[in-house]
């Protein structure tokens, strides 16, 4: 099932897809987008969040190895620097279609507000993708003298981008279910978990080709799994006490934005998707079957499609209550918006360049890490050396 | 040095929408675009009720979320105090659509959200807005508020007056009559 072939095919078919939305997004503008003066962000800004915070995610992972010194998690580094790369690289474009001209993401660096949160968030991101470069180049060249200090930058970097990205909506006083520093500290916690699931998806695949995936004889998504899971409970932490101090005290914007995805036009979304398949079912096959990678594969995939729907219903929600300006004025109960055909073809799309450029990079790069390791074979006797896999 | 602001009486506003007329002929908009619109309420209960209108635009605000947001400065404030957008420099991220608390912005055919501009051009000739000119109750009174001598400063000493949504604290420039 998860021949090469089949992956380049799926991976082709939803690039043609998403082709298709770009055309029409280039040709016809913002016209055929869902959005409208209420909602001014659709799910194309849910995808650059969702594609930047995975990006971001892969390399606080992978610096657990390269800057904490965690051993095992080296065994990550060239794997998670290049799909670090990649998904970055869709967010850009997805954001770059939602401006519906790919090049206005430049004029940003020409002429800057610096008390914008937009700006900081491309100098950020900017940023770490020239470093995420470099540290791909010297470590593939292995040179570690270099790899070390880029690393250690990087993840500063990566800190200041992902957090700041929370801060774009935290920073909106008009909003009040995004406004304060929660999203900032959410985007970390659910950077780790995004990037904890993506790694799981991709060393489970690789382990099954056969590539480098033990560390002292145990399969690295074992690990992976276990901060997957805490990272799944942590954030169903932080959503239940999101919602329920948006919901004590009835304090307007917040309380009915809350109540939009428990019971509202949002709840199926945010039950079925993000709540149920994105963090109960990965939480109960995680602990049900012990961190087994195959299973760990499973939980991560579900985790991910819970993933894109919380920031979908994250999007929304801090729109869908119209702007109360004077009190008691007759208005709609909750703004409206429905994805164009293109925002979902381009959504795809930007998926199908992730699974394409990863299985190109897969190709060209020499992507195994050999990862110094003591070891006992089994006589008993202690050896350095790599591993086998023995599960 | 100038300082532009509107002075609103709602309670003389007849819900007519000549104002927004007016405004969408200045600017030539398309019907579905408009940079002022009216909002109603109901006040108390039958018999003892009351229709509520209440006009609102840019408020061009003194500390406006919509300036601070905007990540190319396309959107900047005058020392006048007029808040206009530098089209040419907006990249359509449309984050000063989502800073805005009083919802007034809007997308244009290429992306730029516009909004009242207190007609700029016209008012350093001494043009009045049309929303201001045309309306038969003299609902909006615009004007200076450093010219002690402009009509709209000695009706701020004279009335009472109020701002929409001041715990947002953006200093909003159009004020209201207290009824
Ligand atoms: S009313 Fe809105 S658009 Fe106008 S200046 Fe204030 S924040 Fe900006
Ligand atoms: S849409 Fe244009 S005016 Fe508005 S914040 Fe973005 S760049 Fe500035």
């Amino acid at each position: 099932m998860f021949t090469k072939k089949n992956w380049l095919l799926i991976s082709l078919l939803l690039i043609g897809i998403g082709a298709i939305g770009a055309i029409n997004v280039l040709l016809h503008g913002e016209h055929v987008l869902g959005i409208n003066n209420q909602v001014p962000w659709g799910i194309l800004i849910a995808g650059y969040v969702f594609f930047a915070v995975s990006s971001t995610g892969v390399g606080l992972i992978s610096s657990l190895g390269h800057v904490f010194g965690f051993t095992r998690f080296e065994l990550l580094g060239r794997r998670a620097l290049l799909v670090s790369i990649i998904l970055l690289l869709c967010g850009f474009g997805v954001l770059g279609l939602e401006l519906a001209n790919p090049f206005n993401l430049i004029y940003i660096l020409l002429s800057p507000n610096f008390r914008s949160p937009i700006w900081w968030m491309g100098a950020f991101y900017g940023l770490y993708l020239i470093l995420l470069f470099a540290e791909f180049y010297y470590s593939l060249h292995n040179d570690h003298k270099k790899v070390k200090p880029i690393a250690n930058v990087a993840f500063i970097t990566k800190l200041a981008a992902v957090s700041n990205l929370g801060v774009v909506f935290g920073m909106l006083h008009s909003r009040p279910f995004w406004q304060g520093p929660y999203f900032s500290l959410y985007m970390i916690l659910t950077a780790i978990l995004s990037g904890s699931a993506i790694l799981a998806i991709i060393f489970y695949l690789v382990g099954e080709k056969g590539g480098q995936v033990a560390y002292r004889g145990e399969h690295i998504v074992i690990s992976l799994g276990k901060i997957l899971v805490a990272a799944l409970f942590i954030t169903a932490i932080f959503t239940f006490w999101k919602l329920i101090t948006s919901i004590y005290g009835g304090v307007p914007g917040k309380y009915e934005a809350a109540i939009a995805l428990l019971k509202g036009p949002l709840s199926l979304k945010f039950w079925l998707f993000e709540i149920i398949a994105g963090l109960i079912i990965p939480i109960y096959i995680l602990f049900k079957y012990q961190f087994q990678p195959a299973k760990v594969f499973l939980a991560a995939i579900l985790a991910m499609i819970g993933v894109l729907f919380m920031r979908m219903d994250f999007v929304f929600a801090g729109q869908i209550i119209p702007l109360r300006v004077i009190e008691g004025a007759l208005s709609v109960p909750y703004n409206t918006y429905v994805p164009g055909w293109s925002e979902w073809a381009l959504i795809l799309g930007a998926i199908g360049v992730t699974i394409f450029l990863y299985i190109i990079g897969e190709q060209k790069f020499k992507l195994d890490v050999q990862v110094e390791e003591e070891y006992h074979d089994q006589a008993g006797n202690l050896v350095s050396g790599k591993a086998p896999l023995n599960n | 040095m100038a300082r532009f602001a509107m002075l609103i009486d709602a309670s003389r506003c007849t819900g007519c929408n000549a104002c927004r007329i007016a405004c969408q002929m200045q600017w030539q908009l398309p019907p579905e675009r408009y940079f002022n619109r009216l909002e109603h309420r109901e006040r108390g209960i039958y018999p003892n009720a009351k229709w509520e209108i209440v006009p609102i635009q840019c408020m061009h605000c003194d500390n406006p979320p919509c300036r601070d947001v905007c990540p190319t400065g396309a959107t900047y404030k005058r020392t006048d105090g007029i808040v206009l957008i530098d089209s040419k420099k907006c990249i359509g991220c449309k984050y000063c659509l989502a800073a805005c608390p009083y919802g007034v912005r809007q997308i244009n055919e290429n992306g730029v959200p516009e909004k009242c501009r207190f007609c700029a051009e016209y008012i350093i000739e001494g043009i009045m807005p049309p929303c201001t000119s045309t309306c038969m109750n003299e609902v909006r009174v615009f004007g200076d508020l450093d010219d002690p001598n402009s009509k709209i400063s000695k009706l701020m000493a004279k009335k009472e007056v109020y701002q929409l949504l001041p715990e947002k604290g953006t200093k909003p420039r159009i004020y209201y009559v207290k009824k």
